[in-house]
C-alpha cells in the first residue's frame, strides 16, 4: 500500500508548508461529513422536488379545482401503458399530461391528485413534527434545566402519555378533534382536516425527543461553559437558548426529519380509520380509495400514491440516518 | 428487592390517574357529543337532554351537592368521580351499537386478537432477532449491507398498502389464501395465515435495525474485548456474552409492542374482517360508539402500564446491576 | 544469544474511515525477550495501543487491517495462524490486561464465571476445578477473601480490585507474555503503585514477559527494561532504560522527559512540548514532528540552512527543508540506541537496523527524580 494514498500528504505550495489544522465546528464538520456521501445529495434532491410540487400546489396553476375536475373516463389506465381509451387522445395525438397515469373512479387525474397530495402530505407533516419537535425541546429543556417539581411535572406527564399505545392515543384524539367547534378570542374555529390531523399527530409525538433533550440537558448544566456563563452574568433563558440548546440541537434535526417520515405513514392510518384530509386529495386518501381497485385491476391510483410515499420516506430515513452519523459526537473522532 | 417491587408499584399509581384524567377529558371534552349518535338526526333538544340524563351525560364534572342531588333524583357523585371508580372497577356503559356491556365484548374478541398477533409477534421477533445477528456478524460485508437495505425498503412502503397488496395479489390474485373472513375454531387457521404473513412483513423491518444497532453498540464493547483477549470465539461470545447484555434492549422493545398484541392491528383486523379488538375499535371510530372508544383506550393503556412495571420488576431478575441501585 | 519471544517485523495497520485511510501503525518493529519487560511510551493516538491488539488481531476489523508486517511469536508468525490456531494463543500464552477496568468484565456474569471462563477455555478441567484455580489466581493477586468474591459481580468492586481481577484472569493460564495497555492510567495513584507492585512481583515469581503500554514516564522508569518511544504511529526511539533516561536523542523523548516534573529540579519551569499531537486523518509531510520540533528551528536559524516556511493556525515559523519533506526512519545512532532524527548526532552515517535489545535493568528500583543529571 503506498502512502501516497493516504490524506497525509500536505500542499507544498511554494516551499511553504501549509498546516491548516484549523479547528472545524460541529456543524462545519457534520456538513463536511453529508458531503462525503454523494448520495446524501441525491436525497436532498429528491426531497427538493417534493418541496417545490408542494408549493406549486399552493399556486392557483394546480389549484383544487384542477385535481377535482373530471379530465377523462373512469378508470382510464395510464398512457404509458399504450391502452388509450378512445377519445382521450386529442386531435394532435399527443396525450394531455393529466392522463399520463391515468383516471379514478370519477374520472379525476391521478397525477393530478398525486401532486396536490404531496401538498398536503408535507403541510400535514412538517406542521406535526415542527408543533412535536417545539413542545418536546421546549418541555426537554425546563425539565432538564429546572430539575424539582417542574421536572416531576414534565417527567409525570410524558411518563402517563407514553403509557397510553400511540397509535391509540393518537387516533382517540383526532376522533376527538374532528370537526370540532372552538370558541375562542369571541371567533369560532372549526378543526376540519389537516388542522385537526396535524394536533393529533404533534400533540402526541413529543415524549421522545423531549426525554432525550432532558437527559442531555441534566449532562450539560454541569459543564463548564453554562458555569462559566452563569459567571459572566448570563441570564436562565440566555444559558438555556443560547448555550445549552445550540449544544443539543443535533437531536431536534434528527427528531424533526425522522418525525416527518412517521407522520406521512400516519396520516395513511387516519385515511384510513375515516379521520383524515376530506373533500381534498391525499396519498392516504388515495391508498384507502385504492383498497378494492386493486382487484380490479386497476393499480395506478395506489402505486402512485405507495410510491410517492415510499420515495419521500426512503430519502427522509437516509437523510435522517446520515444527519444522525454526522451529528452525533459519540461516533466523531478516530482513535 | 421487596422495597423495589414496592417503590415500583407505587410509582404506578401516578400514572395511572394520569391515563384516568386524559382520556376523561379527551372523552367527556373534546370528542363529538355522544347523544347525537344515540338519537340519529333530526331530535329535538329535550329528546337530546333525555338521552344525556340517561347515560348520565348531564352530570357535574365534581362532586355535585347532595341536596341538589336528591332533588334531582339522581347519585350526587360527579361525572369525573364516577367514571373514575367505574372504570376503576372495570364498569363501563353499554355499547351504544350493540346494546351490550362494553367489558363483555372486550372479553370476547381479545382472544380472536390475540390469535392472530402472536403468531406476528413471535414469529417477526424471531426472524428480527436472528436477522440482527447475522447483520451484527457480518457488520459491513454484504449479508449486513443486504439486511440493512431490505429494512429500510419494507419500513418506507405503508403498511396498509402492504395489507391491500397481499390481499390483493396472494388473496385474490394467486387464490392461495382466502381474501378475507374468519371461522370458529381451528378453522380459523385457514383465514389466519395471510394476516400473518402480511403482519410479519409489515413490522420486520424497523425491528431489525433496532436490534442490530443494540447487538453493534455491544459487540466494540471493552468487555467483549477481554473475552476475545482470553481466547473465546466469535460464536461463542456473541452467544454468551454479547446475547445476555442484548436481553434486556430486547425485553424493553419486546414490551412496548406488547399492547398491540391485544389491540389488534386497526389496518389488519379491518381489512380482513378479523373479529378483534382492532376492528371492534374502528367500527366503533365509525359509529362514534364512546363507551367502547374509553374502555378500549383506558382499559389497553392500563395494561400496558402493569406490563412495563412488570418488566421492570423481571430486569432485577436478569441484570445483577439493577438489582442493588 | 538468546531468542527474542516475540518480535515486531515492520507493522503496518490501516483504518479504513469515511474521511479517508488512516495509518495508526506505521513501520513498527519491537521484540520483546522471556522475563523482560519493555515499555511503549507515547501520548494517546500514537498507535501504541493498536500495536498491542494487532499482536492478539484483536483491532476492530473492519475499519482495521494489517496491511504488512509480521508479528513471530515462538517461531510462527502470528498473523498467519487460523482464527482458530489464535484462540489457542490468546489468553495462554500472551493475555492482555486493558485500560478501563470498569467497563472492561462482562456487567452480567460474576467475577469466577469470567476467571474460570478463561481457566476452562485453556485447560482441561472441570468447572469445579476451574473455580478452585480461578479462587487460587484471585489469592495470588491479593484479593481478599476469595471465595465470596468469586459470586460477586464486576459493578460490586471498586475500580483497583476489578483491575486486580483482570490480572488475575489474565495470569490464571500462566502465560509467557502479559500485554498491559495502560493498566494504571485509569486508577487513583496509591492504587497504581500497588498494581505495578504486584505486576513486578509477579514477574519475578513467574518470569513472565511483559509488554507495558503507557504514556507515564514514571511507570517506564520504575518498570521497564527496554523503551520503545512512539510518535504519529511510528517508533522514533529505542533504548534501554537508563540511557533513554540519561540520553535521550530525539528532541520528542526529551521534550517528554523535559515535561515531568522533577524533584530537587529548582528554578526551572515545567516545559511542555508545544504544539499538538496531530490527527492521524491528516499527517505532516517529511518528519512527522518537525512542526513541534525546537531542534530544526534551531538549526534553520543558522546562516546558510535550507528551510521552508510552516504556517499553523496559531504562527508561522522556518525549519529545514530535510526536516518537512523526508520522513526520517529508526537508525542505530550509537551501539543499542535507536532513533530517527535527521538531527541526531551521527544519524545520516548510521545504519539502518531493525531494533532488538535483550537487555535486563541493572537496578530494580529507580526514582523518578533522579533521572536526568
Amino acid at each position: 500500500m503506498s502512502s501516497a494514498a493516504t490524506p497525509a500528504a500536505v500542499d507544498t505550495v511554494m516551499g511553504a508548508v501549509a498546516l491548516s489544522e484549523r479547528p472545524r465546528s460541529l456543524w462545519r464538520d457534520a456538513m463536511a461529513r453529508l458531503h462525503t456521501r454523494k448520495l446524501n445529495y441525491v436525497y436532498a434532491s429528491v426531497l427538493a422536488i417534493y418541496a417545490l410540487v408542494a408549493i406549486i400546489a399552493f399556486t392557483p396553476l394546480l389549484g383544487k379545482s384542477v385535481f377535482d375536475a373530471q379530465v377523462g373516463a373512469q378508470y382510464a389506465p395510464p398512457a404509458f401503458t399504450g391502452t388509450v381509451e378512445q377519445g382521450t387522445a386529442n386531435e394532435h395525438s399527443t396525450i394531455r399530461p393529466s392522463l399520463w397515469l391515468g383516471t379514478d373512479i370519477a374520472g379525476r387525474s391521478v397525477l393530478y391528485k398525486l401532486l396536490y397530495g404531496t401538498r398536503v402530505a408535507l403541510t400535514v407533516s412538517l406542521l406535526a413534527s415542527i408543533l412535536s419537535v417545539v413542545i418536546g425541546t421546549v418541555l426537554g429543556l425546563l425539565a432538564g434545566y429546572y430539575r424539582g417539581w417542574v421536572d416531576a411535572l414534565i417527567t409525570w406527564l410524558y411518563t402517563t402519555i407514553n403509557s397510553i399505545p400511540w397509535i391509540l392515543l393518537m387516533v382517540a384524539l383526532a376522533y376527538a378533534l374532528k370537526d370540532r367547534e372552538f370558541k375562542m378570542f369571541g371567533q369560532e374555529f372549526k378543526l376540519v382536516g389537516i388542522p385537526s390531523i396535524v394536533m393529533a399527530l404533534g400533540l402526541t409525538s413529543w415524549v421522545g425527543l423531549c426525554r432525550l433533550m432532558r437527559g442531555e440537558v441534566l449532562k450539560h448544566r454541569e459543564r463548564d461553559y453554562v458555569a462559566a456563563a452563569k459567571a459572566v452574568g448570563a441570564g436562565t433563558s440566555r444559558i438555556i437558548f443560547r448555550h445549552i440548546l445550540p449544544n443539543t440541537f443535533h437531536l431536534v434535526i434528527i427528531d424533526f426529519t425522522l418525525g416527518i417520515v412517521s407522520f406521512v405513514q400516519a396520516e395513511v392510518i387516519l385515511s384510513f380509520l375515516g379521520l383524515g384530509v376530506k373533500d381534498q386529495p391525499s396519498w392516504g386518501v388515495m391508498i384507502d380509495d385504492a383498497k378494492l381497485e386493486l382487484m380490479r385491476n386497476v393499480w395506478w391510483q395506489f402505486a402512485g400514491a405507495t410510491a410517492a410515499i415510499f420515495g419521500l420516506s426512503i430519502c427522509l430515513n437516509f437523510l435522517g440516518d446520515a444527519l444522525r452519523d454526522a451529528l452525533d459526537p459519540r461516533l466523531r473522532g478516530v482513535d | 428487592m421487596l422495597a423495589y417491587v414496592i417503590r415500583r408499584i407505587l410509582m404506578t399509581v401516578p400514572i395511572v390517574l394520569g391515563i384516568l384524567l386524559i382520556t376523561f377529558v379527551l372523552f367527556s371534552y373534546v370528542a363529538p357529543d355522544p347523544a347525537f349518535t344515540v338519537a340519529g338526526r333530526g331530535k329535538k333538544p329535550a329528546q337530546l337532554r333525555a338521552i344525556r340524563k340517561e347515560m348520565g351525560l348531564d352530570k357535574p364534572v365534581w362532586l355535585d351537592s347532595r341536596a341538589k342531588a336528591e332533588q334531582d333524583g339522581r347519585e350526587y357523585k360527579g361525572h369525573f368521580n364516577s367514571q373514575f371508580f367505574d372504570v376503576v372497577l372495570w364498569r363501563f356503559p353499554e355499547s351504544i351499537k350493540y346494546h351490550q356491556p362494553v367489558g363483555e365484548l372486550i372479553a370476547r374478541k381479545a382472544p380472536v386478537s390475540l390469535a392472530v398477533q402472536l403468531p406476528i409477534f413471535l414469529i417477526e421477533l424471531g426472524l428480527q432477532l436472528i436477522l440482527a445477528l447475522i447483520c451484527a456478524f457480518n457488520r459491513g460485508r454484504w449479508p449486513d449491507l443486504v439486511v440493512t437495505f431490505g429494512a429500510v425498503l419494507g419500513m418506507c412502503v405503508p403498511y396498509l398498502s402492504i395489507i391491500i397488496l397481499g390481499q390483493s395479489v396472494l388473496g385474490f390474485g394467486a387464490g392461495i389464501f382466502p381474501v378475507a373472513g374468519w371461522d370458529t375454531g381451528l378453522k380459523s387457521v385457514h383465514f389466519m395465515a395471510l394476516p400473518i404473513l402480511v403482519g410479519v412483513a409489515a413490522g420486520l423491518g424497523g425491528g431489525v435495525r433496532f436490534y442490530r444497532t443494540v447487538m453493534l453498540d455491544e459487540v466494540y464493547t471493552d468487555y467483549v474485548r477481554t473475552a476475545r483477549a482470553k481466547g473465546v470465539s466469535r460464536n461463542n461470545m456473541m452467544l454468551t456474552h454479547v446475547l445476555r447484555n442484548v436481553f434486556i434492549p430486547v425485553v424493553t422493545q419486546t414490551v412496548t409492542v406488547l399492547p398491540y398484541l391485544l389491540l389488534g392491528s386497526l389496518l389488519l383486523e379491518r381489512m380482513f374482517q378479523i373479529p378483534g379488538l382492532g376492528g371492534l375499535m374502528v367500527e366503533a371510530l365509525f359509529n362514534n360508539d364512546r363507551p367502547i372508544l374509553l374502555a378500549m383506550t383506558y382499559g389497553i393503556s392500563i395494561a400496558y402500564c402493569v406490563m412495563l412495571m412488570l418488566t421492570d420488576i423481571a430486569y432485577t431478575l436478569v441484570d445483577p446491576r439493577v438489582r442493588l441501585s | 544469544m538468546a531468542k527474542p519471544l516475540l518480535e515486531l517485523r515492520d507493522l503496518n495497520v490501516a483504518f479504513n474511515t469515511e474521511r479517508g485511510q488512516i495509518r495508526p501503525v506505521r513501520d513498527v518493529s519491537y521484540s520483546i525477550y522471556p522475563g523482560q519487560t519493555l515499555a511503549v511510551v507515547g501520548e494517546s493516538g500514537c498507535g501504541k495501543s493498536v500495536t498491542a491488539l494487532s499482536i492478539l488481531r484483536l483491532i476492530p476489523s473492519p475499519p482495521g487491517k494489517v496491511l504488512s508486517g509480521e508479528v513471530q511469536f515462538e517461531g510462527r508468525d502470528l498473523l498467519d495462524l487460523s482464527e482458530r490456531e489464535m484462540r489457542g494463543v490468546r489468553g495462554r500464552d500472551i493475555a492482555m490486561i486493558f485500560q478501563e477496568p470498569m467497563t472492561s468484565l462482562n456487567p452480567v456474569y460474576t467475577i469466577g464465571d469470567q476467571i474460570a471462563e478463561a481457566v476452562m477455555l485453556h485447560q482441561k478441567v472441570k468447572q469445579k476445578q476451574a473455580y478452585e484455580i480461578a479462587e487460587q489466581a484471585m489469592r495470588d493477586v491479593g484479593i481478599s477473601d476469595p471465595g465470596r468474591r468469586l459470586f460477586e459481580y464486576p459493578h460490586q468492586m471498586s475500580g483497583g480490585m476489578r483491575q486486580r481481577v483482570m490480572i488475575a484472569m489474565a495470569l490464571s493460564c500462566k502465560p509467557k507474555l502479559l500485554i498491559a495497555d495502560e493498566p494504571t492510567t485509569a486508577l487513583d495513584v496509591t492504587i497504581q503503585a500497588q498494581i505495578l507492585e504486584l505486576l513486578r512481583k509477579i514477574q519475578r515469581d513467574t518470569g513472565m514477559a511483559m509488554l507495558l503500554i503507557t504514556h507515564d514516564l514514571g511507570v517506564v522508569a520504575e518498570n521497564a527494561d527496554v523503551v520503545a518511544v512512539m510518535y504519529a504511529s511510528r517508533v522514533v526511539e529505542y533504548a534501554p532504560v537508563e540511557e533513554l533516561f540519561d540520553a535521550p536523542l530525539h528532541p520528542y523523548t526529551q521534550g517528554l522527559l523535559k515535561s515531568v516534573p522533577r524533584l530537587g529540579a529548582h528554578s526551572e519551569r515545567l516545559v511542555s512540548i508545544p504544539g499538538t499531537v496531530p490527527n492521524p486523518a491528516r499527517f505532516p509531510g517529511g518528519c512527522k514532528f518537525h512542526p513541534r520540533c525546537p531542534r530544526t528551528r534551531e538549526a534553520a536559524a543558522v546562516a546558510g540552512a535550507e528551510t521552508v516556511e510552516v504556517v499553523t493556525a496559531e504562527e508561522r515559523f522556518r525549519v529545514l527543508e530535510t526536516c518537512a519533506v523526508k520522513e526520517p526512519l529508526l537508525r542505530e545512532v550509537s551501539k543499542g540506541h535507536w532513533a530517527a532524527c535527521h538531527l541526531a548526532e551521527g544519524f545520516e552515517s548510521s545504519p539502518t537496523t531493525r531494533p532488538d535489545l535483550a537487555n535486563k535493568r541493572a537496578v530494580v528500583a529507580r526514582a523518578v527524580g533522579s533521572m536526568i543529571t
